[in-house]
């Protein structure tokens, strides 16, 4: 009965809604404005953390080892161990690079006396072959290196050592305090928005023991403040989305051209779309949980 | 309408509040409660509206044993009954016409009804032409009009004023007496007034109760005499 009444009167709660939004001006506003500050905090340090995490990835992937086979062993020798290496845990994909790759490679970087000078090994290569190795997780590197080593015919095994592990273990903590900064940054604002929500609600405590005097149902009380508190999320959250859109594709565009080629951004389509959404999710919820518990405290009998 | 056998009520400080009060007062019945501060008029009041709950006995309003109502229930019984407060209570961000329309507006009464009863009440209490003001651009006696516009305009079987008229000059207050005693007249609404106010007592004579330490010390439809100098 309750249900039914709360459900026909819907549009009337959200008629008196913003018709509360509107008239209590100062207390809206001010309310409005927390949310916007903290989501544009939340906004700006989210995504450069998620970025800065792209990053540390990208590099991680690009870690591999660099299995040298011995010089007097022929390619078609050579690639018997693929299947062995292929057979360690924890390796991802492992590419063969023949004798005659492995020169082109050399020849390549050269400058152009250098192509000169290196294009007469061509008859009687030096070079060996190599694996160019992949692994699941770069921790694991040394591990796999090692085992790599003991195979037949493996020369030299190259992965970048120890300042490699410790380049993995730096990324790693950077990604785990960025995480754990942006869960905690988006826990305080979102006691903040709760609070603030909190004290607009207080200061109309009297209208809400006059609702429960002249017989009005907890649910017909509680509905129209739990509107105001997801419109003023949504109103809230629309300047920190707009900030996002036009900041996140402007400094893109500019970064393209600045950083190096291993630090990429993340495309900004549908990128900024998703973290608008959850945007306009966090600030609405909050107005909601936020407006429901404090209303909560004075309709108890 | 109005029935209280051996009630009780301690707060949880520790302060007896109530003691084993008796009362009964009949439908269409105009009463003044009067006595002391701290004598338990405004605890009387609160356990009929449920407020507070007796800690025993029995209180029965309109009907319905009052300490038996469920929490959740407590809105649709408080439907039954208007209440008046010293100061006013009106919600303020809310034109009169919308304060008064809120009453009806949370019993779920069709729109056309609600326009022609807030109508009609406001013309009972003289503010026809003020529906659409703010509460802050009116007097204290227009105020006090427009609380009881509302706490009348669902046809509650009882009135109750808590000091209507204490934040009022004596002209004003003897309107919103007048006033009272119109709807006690015409809607034949059990009216139940706490005052301060010994000359509102002693010009419109009524039954008047006399409160003292939390018992009834005085009622004068049961013999007992009041003479006005508490």
């Amino acid at each position: 009965m309750e249900l039914i009444s709360c459900i026909k009167n819907f549009p009337k709660h959200c008629k008196t809604a913003i018709q509360n939004i509107w008239r209590n001006g100062v207390m809206s506003i001010s309310s409005i404005f927390a949310v916007t500050i903290t989501l544009v905090l939340i906004a700006v340090i989210g995504v450069v953390a998620i970025n800065i995490q792209d990053m540390t990835y990208d590099i991680e992937e690009s870690l591999t080892i660099y299995v040298k086979m011995d010089r007097e062993v022929k390619d078609s020798k050579a690639q018997e161990i693929q299947s062995d290496i292929e057979a360690i845990d924890g390796v991802k994909k492992v590419t063969f690079s023949s004798k005659d790759d492995e020169l082109n490679k050399l020849i390549e970087s050269q400058n152009d006396d250098g192509k000169k000078l290196f294009e007469t090994y061509r008859k009687n290569n030096p070079l060996g072959a190599a694996y160019d190795v992949e692994v699941k997780d770069t921790k694991q590197l040394d591990s796999i290196a090692q085992k790599i080593q003991e195979l037949d015919n493996v020369n030299e095994v190259n992965y970048g050592g120890e300042s490699t592990s410790s380049l993995v273990s730096s990324l790693e903590s950077v990604r785990n305090g960025g995480a754990i900064f942006v869960v905690a940054l988006t826990i305080v604002a979102l006691f903040m928005i709760a609070n603030t929500i909190k004290i607009t609600i207080t200061s109309r405590q009297t209208e809400i023991s006059i609702m429960r005097m002249v017989g009005a149902s907890n649910w017909y009380i509680r509905l129209p403040y739990m509107l105001e508190g997801i419109f003023i999320g949504i109103i809230g959250a629309i300047i920190p989305v707009a900030v996002l859109y036009f900041g996140y594709t402007t400094v893109f565009n500019s970064a393209k051209d600045l950083l190096p080629a291993i630090m990429t951004l993340r495309e900004p389509f549908p990128f900024v779309w998703q973290c608008g959404g959850i945007l306009v999710g966090l600030g609405s919820g909050v107005g909601l949980i936020g407006s429901f518990v404090s209303v909560r405290k004075f309709l108890k009998f | 309408m109005i029935k209280l056998e051996n009630v009780t009520k301690i707060y949880k400080t520790g302060v007896r509040a109530i003691n084993n009060m008796n009362v009964d007062i009949g439908p269409g019945e105009f009463v003044y409660v009067i006595g002391p501060t701290g004598a338990g008029k405004s605890t009387f009041i609160k356990l009929l509206y449920r407020e507070e709950k007796a800690t025993s006995g029995l209180v029965v309003v309109a009907g319905k044993d009052v300490s038996k109502i469920k929490n959740r229930k407590v809105p649709y019984f408080r439907r039954n009954i208007g209440v008046v407060f010293q100061n006013f209570r009106l919600l303020p961000k809310k034109t009169v016409f919308e304060n008064v329309a809120f009453t009806l507006e949370v019993t779920d009464t069709p729109k056309l009804e609600i326009r022609k009863k807030v109508r009609k009440t406001l013309e009972l209490v003289g503010l026809e032409d003020k529906a659409n003001a703010f509460p802050h651009e009116l007097s204290g006696g227009q105020q006090q009009r427009v609380a009881i516009a509302r706490a009348i305009v669902n046809s509650p079987k009882v009135l109750i004023a808590d000091e209507p008229t204490g934040n009022l000059d004596p002209e004003t207050s003897i309107e919103i007496i007048e006033l009272l005693q119109r709807i006690n007249e015409v809607n034949h609404t059990t009216i139940l007034v706490v005052t301060h106010d010994k000359e509102i007592v002693q010009k419109y004579k009524k039954r008047t109760i006399l409160i003292e330490d939390g018992c009834i010390k005085t009622d004068t439809s049961t013999g007992g005499y009041f003479n006005g100098t508490h």
